[in-house]
């Protein structure tokens, strides 16, 4: 096998946060906790896992938007955390994220296909007229006319934004694209364009993508692998068939069986189902984070945080009761 | 099997129209809905954003402020139009008969108020409890939405709880005074899916306890599988299909409510083609000439393009708004 496109390791952020009045000691959150896990080329990688587990931290981290706390991120064997503001403004450009709320994330008073290729223009690519030639030619590539690019946002729709924000990061080629809940907004009907457009530009571009979403149904219709955070640490990592038709750890199994059914001749409740809310993240139990909701749980749970094993090839698992 | 006809719905609505007044034109929001709801029944309202599904139930509730306005049709509860009734008459309903649940639970409680005197509220003013009284039912209530520690945390702010425990307070005060009609838009939307399962088992465990009439609007189709007794789906202002949910899932005759579901079908099977909707949903500006779906429909006809259609009946309590009507094998495979 060739050589990852990204090597996460040990990938840390602390948030040190203030509780109530001001003159309190912080008190340290960690929100992304020794997440490791590899980006393979041309794969789709998918985060999942509920609000406040740290999928959107850790891609914020990647891209160094946020400064991770720990760890190495390896993009193609070069640690990213070494490089000056300058060398990792020019590494951005093989890296690219697109966000979740389409209309915010646009310049509400730029013409769409100039923030097309305004990311041309950032990294200095190319004349003028190159930039207009490509900015045509990348949106007819996500399903978008020529006589779109004098639009204004606001003459769009949301999926025709989030159309332009995928058309933004793909106009540099770059070799990681990182999607931050970008479906999440969107109508079915609209999401569901999206995701054939995903599908089509996977085939096309060659492109890795870490693909964070709070929806199982979307992260398994694109994902080939799967990683399942919870409160900040990942609780497995396995490809996309094998998760969702066996997921081995507790957490992933009771986040698959709150999903409701789509039968409603099926409407039995699984034993499976998570029970409960999430613990503060301020004050979590020393051992396995999940151990307050887990079925599983004994005293070994409450002590010390499991090992993250390679239980079957490809297939990681943190758990102290799966063998 | 009782004789439906029979039985005397609780909420009727006959051509239910509220309009926006704005810059570019008049926006129907709602164009001619009707429908009713059977009491011990749940009704989920389904469709994309600027279908109409949250202004519908608004206007049922009088919440439509200025530059929107109801201008059409009826809505009866029992016996007693909503829609005309005097202010006062509708102020006593309102958080009694008929209550609300919101979609973010985290701005729809009042921060500067104990969850105690939120949910004993309703209590006090239409039951005429005393403040201790109304208490002690507070607690009750926020026991039985699975509150931990009703009693000591009574007296605690919504700030220091979870979205998901403030969704069950706000549930909680809307049962309050066992209203014979429950409206909820998206009351999970906001929540996480393992919170959501929680809530809507809550729902649907309520509900069958008071034998109450629940509405509830959602564009989460896996939600209506799982809670709703009838469903009903909008496009653009209007109902284009309406069905017992059973046979909505395995029958659909809409070419739009065939797509949505066959959507999330390949959204749950991976191996199954996704066959998306083409298009944008259509907005109900101005003058309408035909079928609101019919630029993004397979099926549409000319006729489609120049005459609005109809809810038709197709089953014995299955209607469609369709000249098509497609056969549905073509989208249950």
């Amino acid at each position: 096998m060739s050589e990852p496109l990204l090597q996460v390791r040990d990938l840390t952020k602390v948030f040190n946060v203030r509780r109530g009045n001001a003159f309190l000691k912080t008190q340290p959150l960690y929100a992304v906790n020794n997440v490791s896990f590899d980006i393979r080329a041309g794969e789709v990688l998918g985060v999942v896992g509920e609000s406040g587990c740290g999928k959107s931290t850790l891609g914020r981290l990647i891209l160094r938007l946020l400064e991770p706390t720990k760890g190495q991120l390896l993009f193609e064997g070069r640690d990213l955390r070494e490089l000056t503001a300058e060398q990792m403004r020019r590494a951005r450009s093989d890296m690219q994220m697109v966000f979740q709320d389409p209309n915010g994330s646009l310049n509400p008073a730029m013409q769409v296909g100039r923030s097309i290729s305004e990311t041309l223009r950032f990294h200095g690519i190319g004349t003028e007229a190159e930039r207009y030639e490509k900015a045509l030619k990348i949106l007819s590539v996500v399903g978008l006319q020529a006589s779109h690019y004098n639009r204004l946002p606001h003459e769009m729709s949301g999926g025709q934004n989030q159309r332009v924000g995928i058309a933004r990061a793909l106009i540099i080629n770059p070799k990681l694209l990182i999607m931050d809940e970008a479906v999440s907004a969107l109508d079915v009907s609209v999401q569901a364009q999206i995701l054939k457009l995903l599908e089509e530009i996977r085939e096309e571009f060659h492109i890795s993508i870490l693909f964070i979403s709070h929806d199982l149904s979307v992260v398994n219709r694109v994902s080939d692998r799967v990683i399942v955070l919870y409160l900040g640490r990942v609780m497995e990592i396995a490809p996309v068939k094998a998760l969702f038709s066996g997921a081995r750890h507790p957490y992933t199994r009771g986040l698959l069986a709150s999903r409701p059914s789509i039968d409603p001749t099926k409407r039995v409740k699984t034993e499976a189902a998570l029970q409960g809310d999430l613990p503060s993240p301020l004050s979590l139990p020393k051992g396995c984070p999940f151990v307050t909701r887990c079925a599983l749980a004994t005293d070994i749970c409450w002590q010390q945080m499991p090992e993250h094993r390679e239980r079957a090839p490809d297939w990681i698992v943190a758990c102290h009761h799966v063998d | 099997m009782k004789d439906l006809a029979q039985v005397e719905p609780i909420l009727n609505v006959r051509d239910l129209r509220t309009h926006f007044e704005i810059k570019r034109g008049k926006l129907h929001a709602v164009d001619g809905v009707s429908f009713s709801v059977n009491p011990g029944r749940v009704l989920c309202i389904v469709g994309e954003s600027g279908s109409g599904k949250s202004v519908t139930v608004m206007s049922l509730l009088r919440l439509i402020r200025r530059p929107g306005k109801v201008t059409g049709g009826t809505a009866v509860f029992h016996g007693d139009d909503l829609l005309t009734m005097s202010r006062q008459q509708l102020a006593d309903i309102r958080g009694d008969r008929i209550s609300m649940i919101f979609q973010n639970p985290l701005t729809s409680l009042n921060p500067a108020l104990t969850i105690g005197d939120q949910v004993s509220e309703g209590l006090i003013l239409h039951r005429g409890m005393g403040r201790r009284e109304a208490q002690a039912e507070a607690v009750k209530l926020l026991r039985q939405v699975g509150i931990p520690s009703p009693k000591e945390r009574v007296t605690d702010y919504p700030a220091s709880f979870s979205g998901g425990m403030r969704q069950r307070i706000m549930i909680a005060a809307a049962l309050s005074c066992k209203p014979e009609l429950l409206i909820a838009d998206e009351p999970t939307t906001a929540l996480d899916v393992s919170m959501q399962a929680q809530i809507l088992d809550l729902l649907k465990e309520l509900q069958a306890e008071i034998n109450n009439v629940l509405v509830m609007i959602t564009h989460d189709l896996g939600v209506v599988a799982s809670i709703a007794d009838e469903v009903m789906v909008m496009y653009s202002g209007k109902v284009v299909e309406q069905a017992p949910v059973r046979e909505i899932f395995a029958a659909p005759r809409h070419p739009y409510t065939q797509g949505l579901i066959a959507t999330v079908r390949a959204l749950d099977d991976a191996s199954r083609p996704l066959h998306p909707i083409p298009g944008t949903p259509a907005i109900p500006l101005g003058q309408r000439m035909g079928c609101a779906f019919a630029p993004r429909c397979g099926f549409a006809t000319d006729q489609c393009r120049l005459e609005t259609p109809h809810l038709e009946l197709v089953g014995s309590a299955h209607t469609v708004a369709c000249h098509v009507k497609p056969d549905p094998d073509r989208t249950h495979v």
